[in-house]
C-alpha cells in the first residue's frame, strides 16, 4: 500500500496503518533528527513528539502531497522547538555557517549537479567531512542525497524559498569538496 | 564510479533506539484515551444543558408562548384553512409581525446544542471504539 492508501485505512479505522507508516519512516526521520540533535536521549524525545503531532494533525495533511516531506517538515520544526526550549543548540547553528543570509539574491540558476567522487574509503571520510559542514549545509545535503528529496521538498522541509535552498545546496557542495579535496578525491 | 547520492546512501544510518515504536504508539493511545474522556464529557455534558435549556425554555416561555398572538393565529390558521387561502398574505405578514423571537431562539438553542453532542457522541463512539483496538494488541502499541 504506498502513503495516501495507508491514510486513508488509518481514517477508515485501520489501527495498523499509523503503525506501518512509522515502519516506513521512522528510520529516516531519526537519522534526520539525530544529525541535528548529536544525542539519542534528544532524538528520541523530538522523534515522539513528532509522530504524536503527525498523528494528531493527519486529517490535515493534503493526500496529494509527499507524506515524508511533511513529516520531515514537522520534524525539523519540533527539532528547532525542543532546541529553544531546552537551549542546547543554539539557534545560530542551523546557518550556514558562512554569512550566509536567507534573504540574500540567489542568481545561481544552475540545477542540481550530480558530482561524481573518485573514491578511496571515501565513504568514511565522507561522513567526516559532514560533520566539519555547518548544520544548515549538512541538513540539506543529507535530505538530498541520502533522503532522496527534491530541492523543492528541502525547501518546504526547511521552510525557506527554493532558490535559496539551491543557492545553499550548490554552496554546500563547494565547501565539501573543498574539505575532501586533499584526501585523495577529485570531483568530476 | 559512484555518484554522490551512491555514496550517501552508503552511510550508515542511525537507527531508531529500541523500543522507539512501542512509546510511540503507546503515547498515541494515551492521547486517544484522553481524547475519548473528553468528547464523552462534552457529549453529556452538552445533551445533560440542552434538556436543561429545553424544560427552562419551556417553564419561562412555554405559557408565554401559548398566549401570544403568534400562537392564537396559528390555531386560527390550523382549525380553518379558509382563512389561509383567502387571506394568505395578511397571515404570512401578521406571522411574521407577532412571531416570538425569543421564544424561539429559547426553543431552537438546546435542539442545537443536542445535535451538536448528538455529533460529538457519536465521535466518541468512534475514538473509544479506536482506542480499545489500540489497547487490545496493535502489534507493538503498549509492549516494545
Amino acid at each position: 500500500m504506498d502513503d495516501k492508501e495507508l491514510i486513508e485505512a488509518h481514517f477508515q479505522g485501520d489501527v495498523q496503518a499509523f503503525s506501518l507508516l512509522l515502519d516506513r519512516y521512522l528510520s529516516p526521520m531519526y537519522g534526520f533528527v539525530f544529525q541535528m540533535a548529536r544525542d539519542r536521549e534528544m532524538t528520541d524525545d523530538i522523534v515522539q513528539e513528532t509522530c504524536i503531532k503527525a498523528w494528531k494533525h493527519l486529517s490535515g495533511f493534503d493526500l496529494d502531497k509527499s507524506f515524508k516531506t511533511w513529516i520531515f517538515t514537522i520534524a525539523k520544526r519540533t527539532a528547532l522547538d525542543y532546541f529553544k526550549k531546552k537551549k542546547a543548540i543554539p539557534f545560530s547553528a542551523f546557518d550556514d555557517g558562512d554569512g550566509g543570509s536567507i534573504f540574500e539574491d540567489v542568481s545561481d540558476i544552475r540545477e542540481k549537479p550530480d558530482e561524481e567522487f573518485i573514491q578511496n574509503e571515501s565513504i568514511e571520510e565522507l561522513d567526516k567531512a559532514l560533520d566539519l559542514l555547518p548544520e544548515g549545509s549538512k541538513n540539506i545535503l543529507v535530505l538530498a542525497y541520502k533522503e532522496d528529496l527534491s530541492l523543492q521538498e528541502i525547501a518546504e522541509v526547511l521552510g525557506e524559498p527554493y532558490n535559496t535552498v539551491k543557492s545553499r545546496h550548490n554552496r554546500a557542495l563547494r565547501k565539501l569538496r573543498n574539505i575532501m579535496a586533499p584526501k585523495n578525491l577529485t570531483v568530476s | 564510479m559512484d555518484t554522490l547520492r551512491t555514496l550517501f546512501h552508503q552511510i550508515p544510518s542511525q537507527e531508531a533506539s529500541y523500543g522507539l515504536k512501542g512509546r510511540i504508539l503507546a503515547a498515541i493511545a494515551t492521547e486517544l484515551e484522553k481524547r475519548v474522556k473528553l468528547e464523552r464529557r462534552a457529549a453529556y455534558t452538552g445533551m445533560l444543558f440542552s434538556v436543561a435549556i429545553a424544560s427552562i425554555a419551556s417553564f419561562g416561555y412555554g405559557s408565554e408562548f401559548i398566549q401570544s398572538d403568534f400562537w392564537s393565529l396559528t390555531s386560527l390558521v390550523l382549525s380553518d384553512t379558509s382563512v389561509l387561502t383567502g387571506y394568505w398574505s395578511s397571515v404570512a405578514y401578521s406571522l411574521l409581525e407577532t412571531f416570538p423571537v425569543g421564544a424561539a431562539i429559547a426553543f431552537v438553542l438546546p435542539v442545537f446544542l443536542f445535535l451538536i453532542s448528538l455529533g460529538t457522541y457519536s465521535r466518541f463512539q468512534q475514538d473509544a471504539d479506536r482506542y480499545g483496538r489500540y489497547r487490545i494488541g496493535n502489534g507493538t502499541s503498549v509492549t516494545a
